[in-house]
C-alpha cells in the first residue's frame, strides 16, 4: 500500500508471518513434564528473555487442545518451540516438534523417560534453548502493516462501565483498523444473549448469517444445559443485574463493523475484516469442559492468530497469557488508580465527556502501536502467563448443529 | 546359565503368557504356574508382550490371572503374538484404533485449518 506507515518493525518468519514479539515457546505434553518444562523456561525468565511456557495437563489427549498447541507452535509471535514430554502420554510431542519444522520454526522435543529423567531433562533443555536464542537474535526484520495486524479483543470482570465506555472505544478502534485492511476478532458468543437478531443483522454474507444463528442457537443451548450462564458475582457487584444486560455491553466491542464469519478454534481467517470466533463446544458439554475462565477465551484467540489482545476490564483483572500480549484497559477510574500494577490504559474519559471515543480510540491504537513495537504491556512486566488448556470438542472446520 | 526364551503365566487357567525377555521363533521356557505347558513361540514376541498358549477362536475370551481380560478378535494359534492387532477390551473403543505397533493414535490430526478450507 503506497505511502503507507507500518506500524512497526516485525519479527520475518520464514513461513511469511510477522510476528511483534520473538519468543520461544515451550510446550509440555501432560502435567508429568510440567515441572521440567516450567523450570527450563523460569531459568531464562529470570534472565529477562522471552520464553513461554504452556501445555497439556492431561494424559488423555483432546483434539482442541492439539490444535491450539500447534497454533501457538505457528504462530507469527513464535521463533522456536520446544517440546517436553514425558513418555507415556497420547499428545506425542515429537509431531508437534515436526508440525513446527514444517512451517519455519527451529524446533526440538524430548521425552524425559528417554533422556534420563528430570535433572537430565532440564539440562538439555537449557542447552537447546540457549542455542534457540542465539539463532533468534539473528531472525531478519521487516516492516508491518496495519492489514496484517489481528487484533483481539475480550472483556473480563465486567462492571457498569464496560459497556458505555471500554468496549465502546475498543468498538471504534475495531470500526478504523477494519475501514484501513485489518483483521479483529471476539469471541464471547455467550455474552450475545438475547441478540441474536441482532447479530444476524450485522452479518457481511449469507454463510456468516447463517453460521452465527446456529452459533447462537449452541450458545443459548449448552448455557441452559450447564445450568449457567456467563456471568460472575463480581459482574452483579459491579452493577450488572442480567446476562441480556451484559450482552448489551459485550457486543459493542464491535462497533459497526460487520460480522465476516465464524471461526472455530484454531482456524485462521482466510481474509480481513471482523470475526467472530466460536469457543463452545458442538457434542458434549461435560466432561472436563469448565469454559468460563477469561484466559480460556484469549488462548483461542491466540490459537487462530490474534498478535495482540485489547482487554477491558470493570472490576480490575490482572491476567496475561503466553505467546501474544495482552493489553488491559478499563473505563473505571478508581480501578485504573488502584491497579496501576496490572491495566495499561483508561479509557473512563468517554464518561466524563472529556474525550469523544474517537479520541480514545486514537489514543488507543497509539499504545498498540507501541505494544507492536516492543513495549511490554504491563503484564508481561509482571510475568502473566496464564495458559491453561481445558478440554473442547469442536469440528474444527465448519459451524454445525449441536449435539446436546 | 541364562534362562533362554522366558515365559510366564500368571494362572493354571491362563490361554496367554507373558515374555520375560524379546523372545524368537521357537521354545519357550515357562515360568510361573505353567505346570505342564509347553509353548513354542511362531513369531518374535517382544519383551512384556503376551504370547497364546492354546489355540484361541475368534469371538473366545482371552485369559490372564484366571480373568477375562478381553475378547481374540480373529483366529490365535498357539504361540501366535497376542496383542492389539488381534484381541480388543470389551468396554474401550478407542484402544482398538491405536496403531498396533507404537499405539500411536490414529484418530487425532496434527494439522491445522484456515477459514473456508474443506467447507462444502
Amino acid at each position: 500500500m503506497n505511502g503507507e506507515t507500518p506500524i512497526c518493525q516485525a519479527f520475518l518468519r520464514p513461513d511469511g508471518g510477522k510476528g511483534i514479539r520473538n519468543k520461544i515457546l515451550i510446550i509440555y505434553t501432560v502435567e508429568c513434564s510440567k515441572h521440567a518444562a516450567e523450570s527450563i523456561a523460569r531459568y531464562f525468565q529470570d534472565r529477562k528473555k522471552d520464553v513461554d511456557v504452556t501445555g497439556s495437563l492431561a494424559c488423555l489427549d483432546n483434539q482442541a487442545v492439539v490444535h491450539r498447541l500447534l497454533a501457538f507452535c505457528v504462530h507469527p509471535n513464535v521463533g522456536a518451540v520446544l517440546v517436553v514430554g514425558h513418555g507415556c502420554e497420547y499428545i506425542e510431542a515429537a509431531k508437534i516438534r515436526d508440525f513446527a519444522r514444517e512451517h519455519g520454526r527451529m524446533a526440538e522435543s524430548f521425552l524425559l523417560q528417554e533422556v534420563g529423567g528430570t535433572i537430565s531433562g532440564i539440562e538439555l533443555g537449557k542447552k537447546l534453548v540457549t542455542e534457540m536464542l542465539e539463532e533468534l537474535s539473528l531472525t531478519p526484520r521487516g516492516p508491518m502493516y496495519r492489514h496484517e495486524l489481528i487484533i483481539g479483543a475480550k472483556c473480563g470482570g465486567s462492571d457498569f462501565t464496560s459497556g458505555l465506555a471500554g468496549n465502546a472505544v475498543i468498538g471504534c478502534l475495531f470500526e478504523r483498523h477494519v475501514e484501513e485492511g485489518g483483521t479483529a476478532m471476539m469471541e464471547e458468543m455467550a455474552e450475545a444473549i438475547g441478540l441474536k437478531k441482532h447479530l444476524v443483522s450485522r452479518t457481511a454474507n449469507e454463510k456468516a448469517a447463517k453460521d452465527i444463528a446456529m452459533t447462537y442457537d449452541k450458545t443459548v443451548a449448552f448455557c441452559k444445559q450447564l445450568g449457567h450462564y456467563s456471568i460472575s458475582p463480581g459482574n452483579f457487584v459491579g452493577g450488572l443485574t442480567t446476562i441480556e444486560e451484559k450482552s448489551m455491553g459485550a457486543v459493542v466491542k464491535m462497533g459497526n463493523c460487520r460480522i465476516e464469519g465464524v471461526l472455530k478454534i484454531a482456524q485462521r481467517p482466510s481474509r480481513s475484516g471482523f470475526w467472530i470466533l466460536d469457543v463452545i463446544p458442538d457434542y458434549a458439554v461435560e466432561p472436563a469442559f469448565l469454559y468460563g475462565g477469561d484466559t480460556t477465551g484469549l488462548l483461542d484467540q491466540i490459537a487462530c492468530g490474534c498478535h495482540l489482545l485489547l482487554f477491558n476490564t470493570g472490576r480490575g483483572h490482572v491476567g496475561g497469557t503466553p505467546v501474544a500480549p495482552v493489553l488491559k484497559l478499563t473505563g473505571n477510574r478508581e480501578v485504573y488508580d488502584k491497579l496501576k500494577e496490572d491495566i495499561d490504559f483508561l479509557a473512563g474519559s468517554v464518561l466524563s465527556g472529556e474525550e469523544t471515543k474517537e479520541e480514545t480510540a486514537d489514543r488507543l491504537w497509539g499504545l498498540v502501536c507501541e505494544t507492536c513495537s516492543g513495549r511490554p504491556v504491563l503484564a508481561e512486566c509482571v510475568g502473566h502467563r496464564e495458559g491453561t488448556l481445558f478440554f473442547n470438542y469442536q469440528n474444527p472446520r465448519q459451524v454445525v448443529p449441536c449435539r446436546y | 546359565m541364562a534362562l533362554q526364551q522366558p515365559g510366564y503365566v500368571v494362572y493354571d487357567t491362563d490361554n496367554v503368557g507373558t515374555a520375560l525377555e524379546n523372545l524368537i521363533p521357537g521354545p519357550i521356557r515357562l515360568l510361573g504356574s505353567a505346570k505342564d505347558l509347553s509353548a513354542c513361540a511362531l513369531q518374535d514376541i517382544p519383551r512384556g508382550h503376551k504370547f497364546a498358549l492354546t489355540d484361541i477362536h475368534a469371538g473366545d475370551a482371552i485369559l490372564k490371572y484366571g480373568a477375562r481380560i478381553g475378547t481374540a478378535t480373529v483366529e490365535i494359534r498357539k504361540g501366535a503374538h497376542v496383542h492389539l492387532h488381534n484381541m480388543s477390551s470389551d468396554f474401550d473403543e478407542r484402544s482398538g484404533t491405536l496403531d498396533v505397533e507404537s499405539a500411536v493414535p490414529t484418530d487425532i490430526e496434527y494439522r491445522l485449518h484456515s477459514f473456508g478450507e474443506d467447507s462444502i
